[in-house]
């Protein structure tokens, strides 16, 4: 969750809280592009008797630019529906769910997808079915298979699929924000005296709801190869609790145009690079209007912590007070062909916007590399993100200086800013579609 | 058929036609501006008798000097100038 809980007010609304997205070049089908939007962060896989699902009051859309603006030209909008088969019964599942439309699963959601190009809404799918969450052996035996079956082929040469999975990004939560706190390194905190020791995972075994979708190339690019993504959450403007009219009928009103309450691009971006106070603000614009926060990315809070937080570790990024013209590249506009190699760019155009910028032109890395561009991985973060990039070590070590030189070749980086890292690895990851692992059920979490 | 949740939730326009039919999505927050003061009571009489809404309607007045009363319905907001409504609707609450 890399944009998880990330603004006061969106924390409160985890149903609509967007907290990952991913967008890549599918390794396995390289015409296509596969395009992730997570919601509900931190799920427990333990959660009954209600267990997590999407919010049928939620519009979820994934955006994508392909001329440059910051405005989306193409968006893809994903409205889900709940039932209950059974009203009489308290349980979620009246026996083992052996398939999607078996008897024994009382409380189900269906989605439709819609595809908006320039105002034009063409609804692509109906009814596609969401698989239950992951509960346990007896109730969900064969979980696989369910999340297999929820795998849809739609028109057009889409795949798409909405449920639980597995959380694919992993940082040391609970040491990053104790005062930034890397325990790899805190034997040099300025406010501990601890011993090093490996990173914690804090998103180890838990869940979250996915939107995947893959689509031809077509369906999105324009003129140019380099496309940029962001997802968004967004509810109605009024909503009133009407007194129930009988034990059935809640009389929620939800009234008015759809307002965005959540946004997401670059990984991290509000959740480091914001003030608090102006986040949910920031999580109700468009990209196209970036410019208004582009200070915090020119002159980093955090870079300006580090050598704060570890003394003498980072004395060349301290000395540095020239806008971060490296940073602005990476997250508002793109890297131009010719600073990082000839060919290589994310370049969109001088609109500053935070936007996840994929070249559609990179093929696929034969042998990733999980820090991307700063393991020499063309086809990782930040072009495009996949689901294994490691992109909190690779931004961290961005504000820590080590890609001012590209920009600035007067810098020389501290030897601190190529090595720093929370200190994790993660490996729940698929070959295939939708690419997240299979979540993890509250029977085996946590475990005995 | 199993009991849907919608039917726990507005009644507003959120369901999409058939698969494969073009429509036309609202953009976020789209509003559109109401009829004037001095038109509001003409075509207020124009509702038949007996009219039902199919929607929920809320009003919300924003403005008693300016009469701005933003109506909510579906997934729709329409911005109304009416002084004397909204004098009208705010003596209600006194």
């Amino acid at each position: 969750m890399s944009s998880h809980r990330e603004a006061p007010e969106i924390s409160k609304d985890p149903v609509a809280d967007s907290t990952d997205l991913y967008a890549f070049v599918s390794p396995d089908d390289p015409g296509t592009i596969t395009l992730i939007s997570n919601y509900i962060p931190l799920e427990g896989p333990a959660a009954g008797p209600n267990f997590y699902e999407f919010g049928d009051d939620v519009l979820y859309q994934i955006n994508i630019d392909n001329n440059g603006d910051g405005v989306a030209d193409v968006t893809y909008s994903f409205q889900f529906t709940t039932t209950v088969e059974n009203p009489n019964t308290f349980l979620y599942n009246t026996g083992p769910i052996a398939s999607l439309t078996d008897a024994h699963f009382n409380r189900r959601q269906t989605y439709s997808v819609t595809r908006t190009v320039k105002k034009k809404a063409t609804v692509l799918a109906t009814n596609l079915p969401c698989p239950p969450c992951n509960i346990g052996p007896l109730s969900t035996p064969n979980y696989a298979a369910l999340a297999t079956a929820a795998i849809q082929s739609i028109p057009g040469g889409r795949t798409v699929f909405a449920g639980q999975r597995a959380e694919g990004f992993y940082v040391d939560l609970g040491a990053v924000f104790d005062l930034g706190d890397l325990r790899p390194f805190e034997n040099l905190h300025a406010f501990g005296n601890l011993p090093a020791r490996d990173g914690v995972n804090a998103t180890a075994q838990v869940n979250v709801h996915s939107i995947a979708l893959k689509v031809p190339m077509s369906d999105l690019v324009a003129s140019s190869p380099v496309i940029g993504v962001w997802c968004t959450a967004s509810r109605q403007k009024v909503r009133v609790l009407d007194q129930p009219t009988s034990s059935t009928s809640m009389e929620t009103v939800e009234s008015g145009p759809f307002v965005q309450v959540s946004r997401l691009g670059n990984p991290l971006f509000n959740e480091v690079l914001v003030p608090m106070v102006q986040k949910d603000y920031w999580n109700t614009q468009s990209p196209s209007g970036d410019s208004q926060f582009a200070s915090g990315v020119q002159h980093p809070e955090l870079s300006s912590l580090l050598n704060i937080l570890y003394p003498g570790v980072f004395p060349n990024l301290a000395a540095y007070t020239k806008s971060r013209a490296d940073l602005q590249a990476i997250l508002l506009t793109g890297i131009p062909a010719g600073v990082v190699s000839p060919t290589y760019t994310t370049f969109t155009g001088n609109v500053l916007a935070d936007m996840l910028r994929l070249n559609t032109s990179q093929e696929p890395s034969a042998d990733p590399n999980v820090l991307g561009i700063l393991g020499g991985d063309v086809a990782g973060f930040p072009n495009g993100r996949r689901v294994f990039d490691d992109v909190f070590t690779i931004e961290l070590r961005a504000l820590a200086g080590v890609t001012i030189p590209l920009v600035d070749p007067t810098f020389t980086p501290d030897g601190a800013a190529s090595v720093v890292t929370d200190g994790l690895t993660f490996d729940n990851y698929l070959s295939a579609f939708p690419y997240l692992g299979t979540p993890y059920s509250g029977y085996n979490v946590p475990s005995s | 058929m199993g009991l849907s949740r919608r039917m726990f939730l507005s009644r507003g326009t959120m369901a999409v036609a058939m698969a494969g039919v073009a429509t036309s999505m609202p953009l976020l927050g789209e509003v559109a501006q109401g009829p004037a003061a001095s038109e509001a009571a003409t075509t207020a009489s124009e509702v038949p008798e007996g009219a039902q809404m199919t929607e929920d309607l809320v009003a919300h007045v924003r403005d008693l000097n300016t009469g701005e009363i933003n109506l909510y319905i579906g997934e729709r907001q329409i911005v109304l100038n009416d002084p004397g409504l909204a004098r009208a609707l705010f003596q209600a609450t006194r």
